[in-house]
């Protein structure tokens, strides 16, 4: 297996692709879906910095970093070192996935309650490849999707959850492993709620030990009429590696997805977001907190569109940078015509903990029709001066004062998980990532 | 006169390049309970705020002791655990960070400072909900944030709840009566006289004497243009009230 360098001279894929083709399902019908896919790829060319939502992305950084095409069998895991970085979630189904490929090892045997069917892609693709042809439509032009034709391009395997009309699932935790030094992975995940299905999904992204990887997921959403998902992405890859993710999100009628997007510091962790309110009275909470320490790059995007009457966003924003930490948050809300009566919240903030610490937050708003109501707002700053004096006054040590701010800024958006056991856990890994947070563990 | 616990000598302090305080002299006896008034913008607050250990001011001269300390030389937390305690004026909005748990971190870096172990939990929730009770606080409190949505009355309310918590050995008190109606008031003044103590030092900074009927001070200065110019016995309070500032300032440049 030779190397190939990750995102320049994307020629150096049609090598890569050549060299893993037959050993990926799907018979020739798949391998033609993939030639297509790349060669869509190729010919647009990867994004630039004058694609407004890649404008920051450090292009040079990736082009660095070499990657080995995508193998479909999975590498092996090391269980111990997977278990430290692994949310303990009580009565939660786990399947665990090896740059892609399910671990079966490693993943629950149940499924997490009736009407809930979980199947792997890369099986799906061999029994029934038409089938999943129609289920995964190729990218339009669009740079944002550039991401979904190269996951497309080298499809393998991935999670295929169905929640079928009126079942509740149990909590359904999705790790997604990168291992292996200079791998690539492109995980696809598919979650689909029929008409008044309730599930929460955990979708973890995390990289074992000091290896340097590559992941490109993309997530599909679908919420069927009154069906209601609490969605959580964890992306953690760590100094060394990029993390990639996409997540489109399609809402029916009166629907309801309350997203949460937590992405810690990495080389580069870049989470993009589409959501189409597509039925009337459907509702999105989009919430994202974004952690850039060292010299890592994170970026949080997002476009939530409004397609119909009385539709709902409310999304929020929590950006804390530290030491040359790069954070943007890119948000970007519209209202087409015709989306009547709805309802658009968007906040952004962002905390600065160092002189050389830096967040680009671009809140948008594109209103296309009139009785609707939105409101944004957007603040970047460092702790409040008067906060931490109040602190102190109290006898509280100046570290475990600001310890306790950046906490609290974060507070609002945490509070809105709703499984506590996971809300727990998060704050401890985000206590452990920031600076002296280990101070206020008593508090958490 | 009782032992000085806190004294102030030359203190001139500039903010941005303005004198605010000019030379101010001022000693607070152990076990005396005094209040501090003066015109808007006389410099009463910065004064509290200096003694707090507020960094955005500039020390130009003067010293500061407190018992037997140099109190200028101490960072604010290690003031506060000395048993300085100062009551906002304005008290700080901080949501997401507990009010109860805040409270408790205080006193345990209190404690702890002095070589106290930490307070048991049970019995530290027993002693917040006895103080409550005097305060007239609601139960409610204690999920909330530092307060969070506060009215200016229950602001004034939960930092005389620290007070009572905490138990310093000088107590400046920022203009607590402000925006408290006359209930409140009272609910304010009895917690506070419920701290008068042979050992402890009260400094009620105030505009009006209205909090006064209520705390009888030991002794009443009068802060103006930056240094006490007048002091004197509870009496001064009313005299000021019914004079105004103006005639202090007048008998000040004759003086």
């Amino acid at each position: 297996m030779s190397s190939v360098p990750a995102l320049d001279g994307l020629q150096a894929y049609r090598e890569a692709q050549q060299r893993v083709a037959a050993r990926l399902p799907g018979g020739t019908l798949w391998h033609a879906v993939r030639t297509e896919a790349l060669e869509r790829l190729l010919q647009l060319g990867w994004p630039t910095a004058r694609d407004e939502s890649w404008k920051y992305v450090p292009l040079r950084l990736l082009e660095k970093r070499v990657f080995e095409a995508p193998v479909p069998e999975p590498l092996p895991v090391d269980a111990s070192a997977l278990a430290q970085q692994t949310l303990n979630l009580e009565g939660a189904s786990r399947l665990v996935f090896a740059n892609g490929i399910p671990v079966p090892a490693l993943s629950s045997a149940a499924p997490p309650g009736s009407g809930v069917r979980i199947a792997a892609l890369g099986e799906e693709l061999a029994r029934a490849p038409e089938w999943v042809r129609a289920r995964l439509p190729m990218p339009g032009d669009d740079p944002d999707e550039r991401l979904a034709l190269l996951n497309l391009a080298f499809l393998a395997d991935g999670a295929d959850v169905r929640i079928e009309a009126g079942a509740t699932s149990a909590p359904l935790y999705l790790q997604f492993v990168a291992c292996g030094n200079h791998r690539a992975s492109h995980p696809r995940i598919l979650v689909e709620l029929e008409a008044g299905a309730r599930a929460r999904v955990i979708e973890q992204h995390i990289t074992l030990g000091e290896a340097e990887t590559f992941s490109n997921s993309v997530t599909d959403i679908r919420l069927g009429p009154n069906a209601q998902l609490e969605y959580l992405v964890v992306a953690e890859p760590g100094p060394r590696s990029l993390a990639l993710g996409s997540v489109r999100a399609a809402l029916g009628t009166e629907s309801r997805l309350l997203l949460h997007r937590v992405l810690f510091t990495g080389l580069l962790n870049r989470c993009s977001l589409r959501a189409d309110l597509d039925g009337r009275g459907a509702a999105i909470d989009a919430n994202a907190l974004l952690f850039a320490a060292g010299r890592g790059h994170v970026e949080a995007h997002s476009v939530i569109r409004h397609r119909t009457t009385d539709t709902r966003s409310a999304e929020r924003f929590r950006g804390v940078a530290s030491e040359r930490g790069r954070g943007v948050f890119n948000g970007r809300i519209v209202v087409e015509p015709g989306a009547a009566r709805s309802e658009s919240q968007q906040s952004s903030r962002s905390l600065l903990l160092s002189e050389s610490a830096e967040i680009d937050s671009r809140p948008q708003l594109e209103i296309l029709h009139n009785d609707v109501k939105c409101s944004h707002g957007a603040t970047t700053g460092q702790l409040d001066p008067n906060m931490l004096f109040y602190l102190l006054s109290r006898g509280i040590d100046p570290r475990t004062a600001r310890a306790l701010l950046i906490y609290a800024f974060l507070d609002d958006v945490l509070a809105r998980l709703g499984h506590p056991q996971l809300r727990q856990q998060l704050e401890r890994r985000i206590s452990a990532t920031l600076p002296d947070q280990q101070r206020i563990e008593e508090f958490l | 006169m009782n032992q000085p616990l806190l004294t102030i000598s030359d203190l001139t302090v500039a903010v941005d390049g303005k004198t605010i305080l000019n030379g101010l002299n001022l000693e607070l006896p152990v076990g005396e309970v005094h209040a501090l008034m003066g015109p808007n913008g006389s410099g009463k607050s910065t004064l509290a705020q200096v003694l707090a250990g507020r960094s955005d001011y500039t020390i130009v001269r003067g010293q500061v002791r407190f018992m037997g300390r140099d109190l200028l030389s101490m960072p604010a937390e290690e003031r506060a655990r000395a048993g300085l305690f100062l009551g906002f004026q304005y008290p700080v909005e901080i949501p997401g960070v507990n009010n109860v748990y805040l409270l408790k971190a205080a006193l345990n870096a209190q404690r702890t400072a002095r070589g106290l172990p930490e307070v048991d939990a049970f019995e530290f929730l027993a002693l917040v909900r006895e103080k409550m009770k005097l305060m007239r606080m609601d139960e409610s409190f204690l999920g909330r944030g530092v307060n969070e949505g506060f009215s200016g009355g229950e602001k004034k309310r939960n930092e005389i709840l620290q007070l009572l918590v905490l138990e310093p050995t000088l107590a400046i008190l920022d203009e607590t009566d402000s925006g408290l109606d006359i209930d409140a008031l009272q609910v304010v003044a009895a917690g506070i006289e419920t701290l008068r103590r042979a050992d402890r030092t009260i400094l009620l900074v105030t505009h009006y004497q209205r909090l006064l009927t209520h705390i009888t001070p030991d002794r009443v200065h009068v802060l103006a243009d930056g240094r006490i110019v007048m002091s004197g016995d509870r009496t001064l309070a009313l005299e000021l009230e019914q004079r105004g500032y103006d005639w202090v300032k007048a008998r000040a440049k004759v003086a």
